[in-house]
């Protein structure tokens, strides 16, 4: 079994949620011995050439297919095999959306699809490959569990609890390479179930993926300026932990952060939750609006959308001053 | 219309492809640039196509092959345009001219530094 020590961490950090993927992946035939790999001519972008070394008979590349993919997934899922399948996130969301409906969706076959480079990492490809949609897209399938882990170890804990979990998982992967550490050994990570990493009674943040790192770096800040912040690891988008939601009502201001479109990902989903309830405080969602962007590093197209702590802090700070 | 021989792998290509046929598109032409290699290594491996002129012939296109290298050739081969959707089988060498690139799938996505480029453009002027 994988080991969650500091120096594994270390490794998967450095490789990237990508590659975290591939050395979880070493592991999965352990976990369940039904696994097998599928991927559309991203096999050594997933990390997955060491899994085609050992377990050649378990790795199927179907080429720049995503479709087919999924369809062959399907079958793999009919006869009784627990399919992983690879490929970019706006092309698992987007160009799949069908195939994901009916086979994921309708039919709840278990196929654990997995969303590489979710919002920008590969965002100097252009727009084409962002996936800024992808939240929005799976939310509205109905039994698709939706996963996106704060960072690798918490990918590596997400693909062995997709393995072991009996329905459709879409796993969405975010962050640069290397990807920032949250959390530095073995961390929970049952569905349903965010984590709350920080504890305040001013401020609740709630994140997801890759922005976690930040919000608890802009929690710190504002921590500095007076402000108790909260900081959720809403590790699980579907089902979202209500609970939680219900008990961030209790702060004065519900902050979310995601590496996605204000539309349809987690702010909405926690918007569509709080909206039942009969008190609670604004909701400030902090994600990506308007247009695609051009092409671009990482750290730029993060900064540009204001998902930097430092940006996410100083929207914190001016929304507390405008309600009072 | 520009394609790679890996993107051929996409169902969409062949739906359009079949839709270029069935309405006659002359006007449309379509050059495949054949270098043999997408993202996890040589097409033949990933997804065989095997004979890319028989396919696109079986969906009812002219098809023309010239070396995509040979820019007259190809603007030649262009002129051919009949009464359906043409396709240009452009075989061409990834990373052409600069030498540590030719043909090395790593290139497929490899990201260009300033050295990098100071070196293959110092080959390609040469």
């Amino acid at each position: 079994m994988i080991a969650f020590n500091s120096m594994n961490v270390r490794i998967w950090s450095m490789l990237g949620s990508c590659g975290a993927f591939g050395q979880a992946a070493l592991d999965l035939p352990e976990v369940n011995d039904r696994v097998v790999v599928l991927t559309s001519d991203l096999c050594v972008f997933s990390g997955l050439e060491r899994f085609r070394a050992k377990f050649p008979d378990r790795l199927y590349n179907v080429g720049i297919a995503e479709q087919n993919m999924v369809g062959v997934a399907a079958g793999f899922a009919k006869e009784g095999f627990v399919p992983f399948a690879t490929t970019y996130a706006a092309f698992a969301s987007m160009r799949c959306a069908d195939q994901v409906k009916v086979n994921m969706g309708y039919m709840g076959l278990p196929i654990k699809l997995v969303g590489l480079t979710a919002g920008f990492a590969v965002g100097a490809l252009g727009a084409t490959h962002m996936s800024l949609e992808d939240v929005a897209v799976m939310r509205a399938i109905p039994n698709v569990t939706l996963l996106s882990p704060a960072d690798c170890t918490a990918t590596v804990k997400a693909v062995q609890v997709a393995a072991t979990c009996p329905g459709p998982v879409y796993l969405r992967l975010s962050g640069p390479m290397p990807n920032p550490i949250v959390y530095k050994g073995d961390c929970p990570f049952e569905i349903g179930r965010a984590n709350t990493l920080r504890d305040g009674t001013d401020v609740s943040v709630i994140a997801t993926g890759s922005m976690v790192y930040q919000a608890l770096k802009a929690a710190e800040l504002l921590e500095g300026a007076g402000v108790s912040t909260e900081v959720i690891d809403m590790h699980t988008i579907q089902p979202l932990d209500e609970d939680v939601v219900n008990r961030a009502c209790g702060r004065k201001l519900i902050v979310t952060v995601e590496e996605h479109s204000v539309v349809g990902g987690l702010g909405s989903a926690v918007a569509e939750r709080i909206a039942c309830c009969v008190r609670h405080p604004r909701l400030l969602m902090v994600g990506h609006e308007g247009r695609y962007p051009l092409a671009g590093s990482y750290g730029d197209l993060i900064r540009q959308d204001g998902l930097d702590a430092e940006s996410i802090y100083k929207k914190v700070i001016q929304h507390l001053k405008e309600k009072t | 219309m520009i394609l790679g021989d890996g993107e051929c792998d996409e169902g969409s290509v062949w739906e359009a492809a079949a839709a270029a046929a069935h309405y006659r598109l002359n006007n449309l032409i379509a050059i495949i640039d054949q270098n043999q290699l997408q993202y996890d290594g040589p097409t033949a491996q990933v997804l065989d196509l095997s004979d890319m002129t028989a396919k696109w012939r079986a969906f009812g296109w002219e098809v023309m092959s010239v070396d995509g290298h040979d820019v007259e050739a190809v603007a030649a081969a262009c002129d051919k345009c009949g009464d359906r959707p043409l396709a240009i089988i452009a075989q061409t060498i990834k990373g052409k001219g600069v030498s540590f690139m030719e043909n090395v799938p790593a290139w497929h996505h490899g990201m260009v530094t300033q050295k990098i480029y100071d070196q293959a453009m110092a080959e390609l002027e040469a």
